[in-house]
């Protein structure tokens, strides 16, 4: 039986993560995190402010995902996004990791380096166990392109 | 010897002034940490009381803060007169003052530029500065020269000269004519940085000074001001300090040397893990609050070098400041207490007994 996995979805977060661009994140997040193990990775590298609404939406966004047998895990975060994931406790939620490459490694699938700078980019390995990174237009979030693992 | 004292506040970039009046926070860089409370008192107003137990009397404070009128400032007016005065206008100020308590028939002039915290035996100083009998005594300590020095009221000419090399920092200079130099041993703390302030406020609650918190010692080394409220469900482990009208709620932990500082609220299940909270700061629930000093919504991890300022209330935020009658019965309140004792530094019985819950978990 063969099931079909999205890749794993790499998002860089805007420097201020605040309750106005957490609406827009989360629409355009919205359809990703309703499929089926949506795997995520948030690089948090140009994170410079969070409030509690951007807290909030990590939490949506890994309780959605594990709902649905995915997982959210973060990356690179700044010093100031580490000092507020901390505060919050949320460190100790999250796996958190050095890069994006390391976070999408932890899927199982190798993110290449060009696409981890990329804002947004999706990882994803194939069917030989051979794995590859693209990265995907922004407002394509969903863009069809999944692969398959034998369950 | 009849000794008048003079404490110079300097803060010329105003930082302060934006500081303790308005909603916001400075840079914690920026500003002058003898301002801020250290276990319930500044530090000025704690090297006013010490001037006080020494009977050096009358003190005057020249600032170029408004300090009567900061509503989060801890200034009592009748402890000493305040002179307010543009940042230019300091050292004509104390010039001023200098010539008027020459006038007067003092005899010596302890001059203080409020920059540290330093426990000086003002008896052992004086008596230094009378049996050598120069115009100036100057105070060191191993590691250099402290913004203390003693002027000889009788040589009033020399001494406007002098004042003008305390104020240029020539004073310290090695064989200055008509200084002598007072060598200091005791605690002293420069105040250089906000991890001098913290260190003061673990070394006051570890006792490694003399400088005790402003409130009762409910278990050992746990201190907690009047009107503090913990919940019962709260934790507080020693040494520890909540100060005046402040709340821990459900499920808080302070621990290794926390300090609350008065007019505060830390919300249920937020820890605070050698950390200190500056007056009326919220602290929302479920935070983890460690090696950080929090102003606000203005955060300094102290571990990390970093400074941020979060402005969310749900998180971090600014509190009320009381209104002018509140303060008013607060000063009044402290006057009562200080007239029943004269020592400022001796723990104070609460007027309306602090709603500590013994069922909660304190230990030593």
């Amino acid at each position: 039986m063969r099931k079909t996995r999205l890749p794993v979805l790499v998002r860089r977060l805007p420097q201020s993560v605040n309750a106005e661009n957490v609406r827009v994140l989360l629409g355009e997040l919205d359809s990703f995190l309703k499929a089926d193990g949506p795997r995520l990775v948030f690089d948090l590298s140009q994170v410079e402010e969070m409030d509690a609404a951007g807290v909030d939406m990590l939490l949506r966004c890994v309780t959605e995902a594990t709902k649905r047998d995915g997982d959210l895990k973060l990356a690179a975060p700044s010093a100031r996004a580490l000092v507020i994931l901390e505060l919050t406790q949320l460190d100790r939620l999250f796996e958190i990791f050095e890069t994006p490459a390391e976070a999408a490694a932890s899927f199982g699938v190798t993110l290449t380096t060009e696409n981890a700078d990329e804002p947004l980019a999706s990882a994803s390995s194939d069917g030989n166990g051979t794995e590859s990174g693209e990265s995907t237009p922004e407002p394509q979030l969903r863009s069809g392109r999944s692969d398959s693992d034998v369950a | 010897m009849r000794t008048a004292a003079i404490i110079i506040v300097q803060d010329s970039n105003q930082s302060s002034v934006h500081d303790f009046t308005g909603a916001g926070s400075a840079p914690f860089g920026n500003r002058n940490l003898a301002l801020l409370d250290v276990l319930g008192e500044s530090v000025l107003n704690r090297t006013i009381a010490r001037l006080q137990r020494y009977g050096v009397q009358p003190i005057s404070v020249v600032s170029d803060i408004d300090l009567a009128h900061a509503p989060r400032l801890s200034w009592d007016g009748a402890t000493a007169d305040l002179e307010y005065t543009e940042a230019g206008e300091l050292l004509a100020s104390v010039e001023r003052l200098l010539f008027e308590y020459s006038r007067q028939d003092f005899k010596a002039l302890v001059l203080i530029q409020l920059t540290a915290y330093a426990e000086l035996d003002y008896f052992d100083v004086l008596r230094y500065h009378r049996d050598h009998g120069r115009a100036v005594t100057t105070v060191q300590d191993a590691e250099g020269a402290l913004p203390v020095s003693v002027f000889n009221l009788k040589q009033e000419e020399e001494c406007a000269e002098l004042l003008r090399s305390f104020w240029n920092g020539s004073l310290w200079h090695r064989n200055r004519p008509g200084a002598s130099r007072y060598v200091f041993d005791g605690y002293l703390n420069r105040l250089e940085s906000p991890y001098d302030f913290r260190r003061l406020v673990t070394d006051a609650l570890t006792r490694r000074c003399e400088l005790r918190p402003l409130g009762r010692e409910v278990r050992p080394r746990v201190w907690l001001g009047d009107g503090a409220r913990v919940d019962s469900g709260a934790r507080i482990l020693g040494p520890a300090y909540v100060g005046a009208h402040s709340k821990v709620r459900a499920a808080a932990l302070l621990t290794r040397a926390a300090s609350v500082e008065r007019n505060c609220e830390v919300d249920c299940g937020t820890v605070i893990d050698d950390a200190t909270v500056l007056p009326f700061s919220y602290l929302g629930p479920g935070l983890e609050v460690a090696h950080t000093l929090v102003d606000g919504g203005r955060l300094l991890h102290l571990a990390r070098n970093l400074e941020l300022e979060i402005q969310d209330r749900r998180l971090l935020g600014r509190l009320r400041s009381p209104s002018p009658l509140l303060r008013l019965r607060d000063r009044v309140m402290a006057r009562v207490r200080s007239g029943a004792s004269n020592d400022l530094f001796a723990p104070t019985d609460s007027p309306e007994p602090a709603s500590f819950h013994t069922a909660g978990e304190i230990a030593p």
